[in-house]
């Protein structure tokens, strides 16, 4: 049970250290971060300042080196890697800057996958959720085609579907237009807002402030922090001097 | 089982997918799999089949142990008391090959044949084609004349004729009636034994030294035990009934027990080790398969992070990967497999057909339903084995990095599993190279082994008298031979000739007690005088026993090393350990005779 009235996600002073050749870089120092059920959120910032690394914290791609996070009010810093894979299967929809559909999967076997790694699902539900998830993204006609049968935006929208057939908690979008031409991308957009209307969470890192606008409310990291938007121009103009 | 079809359709997808890596795979594994497949079925068909009699755990051959060798023939007197004295055998047999002159039925030729007591067949559970076996009191001296023919024989000479029973055979111009005819498929590879194509009561054998208790004659036995009896028990019973004729006829029978061996141990027993042996060597063979194909799986995996980060992103358990990539292999592996088992069809046919009589029991060699068993299982192992590593090891994907990124691998790990296949691929490789390296080493030295005689260029050949000269006088029969002595020296190419009696050097054994008082054996009246002059490489009381013809006065001398052989080579004389015969055996005897 979960209390709706609580953030879905919930992260407080988290940092996450990478130890290469004895040298520290860090990647988040003390981030702070909350995420409501329903909310839209873009994380932006400069190359580098950690939105990514944060964004696979989220996922549960990566653990964080210190601090709390809790998602659905659990505490899910310190799982274990099956852990981790159950609840990042069943909460979260992942969306990729380069899509990461398998090419030896056809359209419907890659929308399927995640949901053949749930225990006791049926096929035919199995079956019901692909399709449901592909009409929703206009791909239904292509389920026998394979990745790379498809555009871009064509293979960016199936992994749209391949997040959404588990209805995740949240989606977690990593520059879903990075790899995408104008059209295809504001295509995509327009698809996650669609999404986000329908009472979707969705969590998207992206360093185009176009796209950023889409969301109801931005993230600013600069150096691993958590930063105000007024702060984060100051800051740049400051490293740029 | 969620996804397993997937899995597997991918797995099907993957074969497809690089058909220049799956090729590979197949045929290095096809190759591993293939050897093992085929030595599995000779091992299985010779070793691990039950032999084709009821009960076959209940019968058990039987020799005699002398003083001086073990499994020894045993000698009708004492198989007759053997018989009667017995508490632990529900019957005992005995057999002896010999070849007759079969006349009378077409052109003349001569036939394996064998003399059998009558309770043979019914012992082993043999049932004729048509007729009968012998029955009891058959195989008694004086009885009346009846034979059992082979399937074979019965074709060959009698067409398979449905009336062939009460037909008469004449064997050595002596008329046996045709009794039964004996299957085809009947079999038995024991000291003793052969297939035949007459079978005969061993009473019909007129050989003087029938009856002599100190006299082998090539006969060995064969027995079943009662139900519930152990061979130990039969050992221990055994051990009575010898150590009490040895008390009732010291002469020929001190020293002597009986020696029981499991029949199936007797047929096959010497082939185990070395087919043990083979199958260790031709494992490490499949072992360096999967080696290799372990090295393209990984590198293939390499290629394949990206796609299993993603499956890992999107909530696969490392169970699932694995099984995954263990389901490719197994597919790989099951492939390889069925071409394995294919390959060793083929490989074995082939091997048999060039070796036939190399092995016993190789007519049971096939693919049966246990050897595609083996197959499945060996080939469901390899692909686990060559798997596994792969699977580990692309189961821990740097999640953040190899999606970020574009996938590219650990290369850091990559390379230290490939180093371990290598180097175990190599220490395998030294080892099965060590192995064959002995293994030829010793097989040279086989070769070089001197044997005593020379054996280049000699030519070995049965000869049995004419049934017009049976009855023959010994001065007939000795010019006889001496007649043909000349016609075969006379012939262009031939440098020598000699005749024995006995056994051919290296090829058997006929034992005759042979006394240290330098009582002389009743002789062979069949024979020319200077063939009947006895060479012996002989300890006590026992003999192995050659006759042969003198030497040749013009023939260089052959080295005298210890042995007891007879050559028939033109540089070769009779030969006997001197040593030893000097110590042991009357003045006069147990030397190269002339």
């Amino acid at each position: 049970m979960t209390d709706e009235s609580l953030p879905l996600i919930q992260i407080a002073d988290l940092t996450k250290v990478f130890y290469t050749d004895e040298i520290e870089t860090h990647a988040l120092s003390g981030v702070h971060l909350s995420i409501s059920k329903g909310e839209y959120v873009a994380m932006s910032g400069p190359s580098g300042c950690g939105k990514s690394t944060l964004l696979s914290i989220i996922g549960l791609l990566d653990t964080p080196t210190g601090g709390r996070y809790l998602l659905n009010t659990k505490s899910v810093e310190n799982l274990d890697f099956a852990e981790r894979a159950r609840i990042r299967n069943q909460e979260i929809g992942f969306i990729f800057q380069s899509f990461n559909l398998i090419g030896d999967l056809t359209v419907y076997e890659n929308v399927e996958l995640p949901l053949t790694y749930r225990q006791r699902m049926p096929s035919p539900e199995r079956k019901k959720r692909v399709m449901e998830a592909l009409e929703r993204v206009g791909m239904a006609h292509r389920l026998r085609h394979y990745p790379s049968q498809l555009s871009g935006g064509q293979q960016q929208r199936v992994a749209v579907a391949r997040a959404l057939g588990g209805k995740p908690s949240i989606l977690l979008a990593d520059e879903p237009t990075g790899n995408l031409d104008s059209r295809n991308g504001e295509a995509v957009m327009e698809l996650l807002a669609d999404l986000h209307r329908e009472g979707a969470t969705i969590c998207m890192v992206t360093h185009d402030p176009r796209f950023a606008k889409h969301a109801q409310r931005e993230v600013h990291l600069f150096d691993g922090k958590v930063v105000a938007e007024e702060e984060l121009h100051k800051l740049m103009q400051d490293a740029q001097a | 089982m969620n996804g397993l079809a997937q899995d597997l359709r991918v797995g099907v997808r993957m074969l497809f997918k690089s058909p220049g890596f799956t090729a590979v795979a197949v045929l290095t594994l096809a190759l591993g799999i293939g050897v093992n497949t085929a030595l599995f079925s000779v091992i299985n068909g010779v070793l691990l089949s039950p032999l084709p009699f009821p009960e076959p755990d209940r019968l058990v051959t039987l020799h005699e142990n002398k003083p001086n060798f073990e499994g020894g023939s045993v000698s009708y007197p004492n198989f007759r008391d053997w018989q009667k004295d017995n508490r632990t055998f529900s019957s005992i047999a005995i057999a002896r090959r010999y070849s007759f002159s079969l006349t009378g039925s077409g052109e003349a030729e001569q036939v394996r044949g064998e003399f059998v007591s009558s309770d043979l067949f019914t012992l082993l559970g043999v049932t004729p084609v048509v007729g009968r076996t012998f029955a009891e009191g058959e195989d008694q001296v004086g009885a009346g004349p009846v034979a059992l023919v082979s399937a074979g024989l019965w074709n060959r000479k009698f067409s398979s004729e449905a009336d062939i029973l009460g037909k008469t055979i004449v064997l050595d111009a002596k008329a046996y009636t045709i009794v039964g005819v004996i299957p085809a498929n009947f079999q038995l590879s024991v000291p003793g034994f052969r297939e035949s194509d007459v079978y005969v009561p061993v009473g019909h054998w007129a050989n003087p030294l029938l009856l002599q208790r100190g006299a082998g004659l090539g006969f060995h036995g064969i027995g079943r035990l009662k139900t519930g009896v152990t061979i130990e028990q039969a050992r221990a019973d055994m051990d009575g009934v010898t150590r009490n004729l040895a008390a009732a006829f010291p002469d020929a029978d001190k020293g002597i027990t009986a020696s029981l061996v499991p029949l199936k141990q007797q047929m096959v027993g010497h082939v185990r080790q070395p087919l043990m042996v083979l199958l260790g060597a031709v494992g490490f063979v499949l072992l360096i398969a999967c080696g290799n194909v372990a090295n393209l799986m990984l590198a293939r995996a390499n290629g394949r992070t990206r796609e299993f980060a993603v499956r890992t992103a999107l909530g696969a358990s490392r169970v699932r990967v694995v099984r995954q990539l263990l389901i490719e292999s197994i597919l790989l592996a099951m492939v390889g497999g069925g071409l394995g088992a294919l390959l060793a069809w083929w490989g074995a046919r082939a091997a048999l057909s060039v070796l036939p009589a190399a092995l016993p029991r190789s007519e049971q060699v096939g693919i049966d339903g246990h050897v595609l068993l083996f197959t499945a299982a060996i080939s469901l192992c390899a692909g686990i084995v060559f798997g596994i590593m792969p699977a580990l090891k692309i189961s821990h994907p740097r999640l953040q990095e190899t999606l970020k990124q574009g996938g590219r691998g650990a290369s850091g790990t990559r390379n230290r599993a490939q180093d371990v296949f290598v180097v175990a691929e190599m220490a395998l490789a030294v080892v099965l190279l060590t192995g064959a390296g002995l293994t030829i080493r010793s097989l040279v030295r086989l070769w070089n082994v001197d044997p005593g005689f020379n054996p280049h260029n000699v030519l070995t050949f049965g000869l049995s008298l004419p049934p017009s000269m049976v009855k023959a006088n010994p001065d007939a029969i000795r010019a006889a031979f001496r007649e043909f002595d000349t016609r075969i020296s006379s012939l262009a190419g031939i440098q020598a000739v000699s005749q024995s009696w006995g056994a051919i050097p290296l090829d058997g054994d006929d034992e005759t007690d042979r006394p240290d008082q330098g009582d002389r054996v009743q002789e062979n009246p069949a024979l020319p005088e200077e063939v009947d002059d006895h060479v012996e490489g002989i300890h006590l009381g026992l003999s192995v026993e050659c006759d042969v013809r003198p030497e040749q006065p013009a023939r260089p001398a052959l080295s005298r090393r210890a042995g007891m052989l007879v050559s028939l080579a033109r540089d070769v004389n009779a030969i006997a350990d001197s040593r030893r015969s000097r110590r042991r055996l009357p003045p006069g005897r147990g030397q190269a005779t002339r």
